[in-house]
């Protein structure tokens, strides 16, 4: 029983990690622009379907697969943000939600003319390497993905910390005119910040894809699943947001593990409306930054 | 407040004269599949309108419509098909169980601001669709309601019953309801409470120091908001004689923003000039089917980055350098600046 329990448990770290990265995205974007983008489940799904098809069509190694899922899914962010945040920037944050919004159901449209509404397999053979501690099963390919995530993670910090972008971001989001006034260029660093954040959703996609079924609507409830994670973690909150994810995954194994995986799909509405109704700011509220 | 309505007796005239052509559109279009799409146009105009109550008046971004339409359909067509109600009485029904639904789910959510009403209100719209997925043994879940009557006859005395077996009955009956719902959000809109909304959307916490109970009024404005959608939701069950989950999913709340926005959000004619033009165009271009959401999604982008205020807005903009008015051009409403989303 211990053992099951804990089976779930990992099984949730693993896919909590995804739930981190592509909520940490959004968490980003959100400190640079006060908005925050109803379209990330659909990057995440788009990131999914850029690796498989570069792993199925250019028959490339997986981690070119996932290099290229965040190159893709960069580059469509610098496009999103011109077309449809740039445009609106001085509107109100509301319109910027109901472009994000459109964008996020015409990509999904998209994938689903570009490649069915049929789910597909993504392969990778290091999925089919089972490995085992103590009774926990797991495969290699969701040990890349744990350490991956953490990784990606450990990088975005350093990136945010340490380097010269990292302060231009962190200016920006302290006051777009009184960073533009200091010489930083305002545009760039906004869309760079949101192709990196969108970016961080695709190679989430395209490191949880082998892991699960890759279909045009995945996006939908992961978005759902995202949105649940940044109320837990806090809003603007990278690293709150971050922990979240993890704690959310695990939740949800532990859910599986006692309630059946019928009603998994329930779980972030209750989260989100649990948390409303009783934690508004976010479980980590006290480190907010 | 700046819409196509308001402005004195051109206006005036103008929507009499729209009025007199949309009563004498039977007679000159006996084109059933046409009448379909005017009947269509018409529950369209009515949800984008209650979205744009709730949204462009009041200010919260609330993206689940879809819920309370299904919720008004779903009550009026159990109703009918259960207890035997005839449409009249089960419409107004509808209506109150949308507008109760509204205030169950404002009353946590309306707590919030901006992005996170936004995604509650994605979240309990999907919630109410699994819910009528799964509760089989009143919903018939996927299989949908089906056998829905149409709405009893009227009796007028001294003239012919109106049989409810044509598209013509069916016609009247949605422009009826159509006018019904505008006129209401006017008035509304054009009282103190519409006043309390658009103060509120303008700036929530200077609305606040001038005494006006935000909180009650962005309730007020999604309960009535919901409790529209709802008889709307109940046109369509009882239009269509035939209701799923499906029927009433995201694209139906992807379809009242962009109908609200490309109309011209915060406009009373905004969400009917868009419900006509974005019901109209796509049924025409039926080999487009697959591409709708694209093009609606893509119709919006263009429409906030070139006319953010959409057509209506940009029209009246023309219509006041036309007629050389001294008033200056408002900049569009920005809905949601101020402030922090928490």
């Amino acid at each position: 029983m211990l053992v099951l329990l804990l089976q779930q448990i990992v099984n949730g770290l693993i896919v909590g990690g995804i739930y981190s990265l592509t909520a940490a995205g959004v968490s980003l974007t959100y400190g640079v622009l006060q908005v925050l983008n109803l379209s990330q489940g659909e990057m995440y799904m788009l990131g999914a379907y850029i690796g498989l098809s570069i792993v199925t069509s250019l028959h490339a190694p997986y981690w070119v697969s996932v290099v290229g899922a965040f190159v893709g899914i960069f580059i469509l962010g610098l496009v999103t943000e011109r077309v449809a945040l740039r445009p609106v920037r001085r509107s109100g944050t509301i319109y910027a939600y109901i472009t994000t919004f459109a964008v996020s159901f015409i990509i999904q449209n998209m994938a689903i003319l570009v490649w069915t509404a049929d789910p597909r397999i993504f392969p990778s053979r290091f999925a089919q390497v089972n490995l085992s501690i103590g009774g926990v099963y797991f495969t290699l390919q969701q040990l890349i993905v744990f350490i991956a995530c953490w990784a990606i993670i450990g990088a975005l910090y350093c990136l945010l910390h340490f380097t010269k972008g990292g302060l231009a971001i962190r200016a920006v989001s302290q006051g777009i005119d009184t960073a533009s006034l200091m010489g930083i260029p305002v545009n760039a660093v906004i869309a760079l910040t949101f192709g990196l954040a969108t970016g961080l959703a695709g190679v989430a996609g395209a490191l949880i894809g082998p892991s699960l079924l890759v279909f045009p609507s995945m996006g939908s409830l992961t978005g759902m699943k995202i949105y649940a994670v940044i109320l837990m973690g806090g809003l603007g909150n990278v690293f709150g947001t971050c922990m979240a994810g993890f704690l959310l995954g695990a939740v949800e194994g532990l859910f599986n593990a006692f309630v059946g995986s019928t009603f998994r799909d329930i779980l972030p509405f209750v989260v989100i409306i649990g948390i409303l109704l009783y934690k508004p700011s976010g479980l980590f509220s006290r480190s907010r930054n | 407040m700046r819409n196509g309505i308001d402005r004195g007796l051109v206006g005036k005239l103008a929507v009499l004269a729209l009025l007199a052509v949309l009563l004498l559109v039977p007679k000159m279009i006996s084109n059933q599949y046409s009448l379909h799409i005017l009947i269509a146009s018409g529950l369209a105009v009515i949800l984008a309108s209650s979205f744009n109550v709730v949204t462009g008046f009041t200010g919260q971004p609330v993206f689940g419509m879809a819920a309370f339409y299904a919720v008004g359909a779903y009550t009026s067509a159990l109703l009918a098909t259960r207890l035997h109600w005839s449409f009249w009485a089960a419409l107004p029904v509808a209506g109150l169980a949308a507008g109760l639904m509204g205030l169950v789910i404002g009353l946590p959510s309306l707590r919030l601001k901006k992005f996170f009403l936004a995604i509650t209100t994605i979240a309990f719209g999907e919630v109410v669709r699994l819910l009528l997925l799964n509760w089989v043994p009143v919903t018939r879940g996927p299989m949908g309601i089906t056998g829905i009557p149409a709405p009893t006859p009227i009796r007028i005395p001294l003239l012919e019953p109106i049989v409810f077996n044509n598209k013509v009955a069916y016609y009247y009956l949605t422009l009826t309801l159509v006018v019904v719902v505008v006129l209401s959000i006017r008035s509304i809109i054009n009282s103190p409470i519409g006043r309390a909304f658009i103060a509120t959307r303008d700036d929530e916490d200077a609305a606040q120091t001038c005494g006006i109970d935000t909180r009650y009024y962005k309730m007020l404005s999604f309960t009535l908001a919901a409790t529209f959608s709802g008889l709307a939701g109940a046109l369509y069950a009882h239009y269509f004689r035939y209701i799923s989950p499906n029927s009433f999913g995201f694209t139906e709340s992807a379809m009242a923003v962009t109908t609200a926005l490309v109309g011209g959000l915060g406009t009373i004619a905004g969400p009917i000039v868009g419900g006509v033009l974005l019901t109209a165009i796509p049924e025409y271009l039926r080999a487009l089917s697959d591409y709708r959401l694209i093009i609606y999604g893509g119709t919006l982008l263009l429409t906030l980055a070139f006319w953010p205020r959409g057509i209506v807005g940009g029209l009246s903009g023309i219509w006041d350098k036309l007629s050389d008015r001294a008033k200056p051009v408002a900049e569009p409403a920005k809905i949601g600046s101020g402030g922090r989303d928490l």
